[in-house]
């Protein structure tokens, strides 16, 4: 048992990290212009790959429903559209991983620290703003909060089913707060990654 | 199916509910954000300029303005007429 308490350590020691970030710096440093396009490429999926669908569909349809909100039509609109939006956002949802591997690569093959300003604030953005909206969204799309999934799930209809109206109100309230901080820190954190001011 | 008309289905959202989300979020933005980004560049960045009043300053008329654009942003997405 205490040897291999000793094993786990010696794998997880300080020397042995400091290794193998270094191995990986030597190993992505050359293809750091390649992990960039990869970068910038599954960033841009990310951020633009479901505006048409949110600015043209979801937005209309919910102002329609907003409108009559016990409209029959009005809420059979908004349900189908809402089912349809939770299975849009799987590219933007395959995209947000691959921009945080392809991140991690970056930092590695350009040997990036805390030195960088620009570098910081990007991180903390991430760390701090995306990263808790894309696990509230991904919980709302692919998981519990999947509109599709939990009315086959429940074999309820829609509009008899207090649960998936109260789904779609969360996803729709969720929608309403990230949009103005999609629209400005989306922007920030593209700006700080290609112009790298100092 | 039948629809079941005894569930709420108006969105339950006023005016001051959408001030306190936008203020909570430029809050969020001053009080966290900013200070967790000048704690790393103070501690593993050895900065002097970390929580300077200039950068206090800007965080929080960034901050501000945000609060304000998040507002008026989410006002237009839920707060419609029925003209």
């Amino acid at each position: 048992m205490e040897s291999q308490t000793i094993t786990l350590k010696s794998l997880f020691g300080k020397k042995e990290v400091i290794f193998v970030l270094e191995t990986l710096t030597q190993v992505l440093g050359p293809y750091y212009l390649k992990i960039k396009f990869v970068h910038l490429l599954f960033a841009t999926m990310w951020l633009w790959s479901t505006s048409v669908a949110y600015l043209n569909y979801v937005v209309p349809t919910m102002k329609a429903w907003l409108r009559s909100p016990n409209s029959e039509d009005a809420l059979r609109d908004r349900n189908s559209m809402m089912e349809r939006f939770d299975h849009g956002v799987i590219l933007e949802h395959i995209a947000f991983p691959v921009v945080l591997l392809s991140g991690v690569c970056l930092l590695l093959a350009g040997g990036w620290t805390a030195q960088s300003y620009w570098l910081v604030i990007k991180l903390s953005v991430v760390v701090l703003v995306f990263l808790p909206i894309e696990i509230i969204d991904y919980w709302l799309s692919h998981f519990g909060g999947n509109k599709l999934a939990f009315r086959r799930r429940a074999n309820v209809d829609a509009l008899a089913s207090p649960r998936y109206e109260q789904l779609v109100q969360y996803h729709w309230w969720f929608l309403v707060v990230t949009t103005p901080i999609i629209a400005t820190a989306g922007m920030l954190v593209v700006y700080l990654a290609t112009v790298k001011p100092a | 199916m039948q629809m079941d008309s005894s569930i709420a289905r108006e969105f339950n959202v006023t005016p001051k509910r959408l001030r306190i989300i936008a203020t909570s979020m430029a809050l969020y933005l001053f009080l966290v954000v900013w200070p967790v980004s000048d704690c790393v560049r103070y501690f593993w960045a050895g900065d002097p300029g970390a929580f300077s009043l200039q950068r206090m300053l800007v965080a929080f008329f960034v901050a501000l303005g945000f609060g304000i654009y998040a507002y008026l942003q989410m006002r237009r997405l839920t707060i419609v007429d029925n003209a």
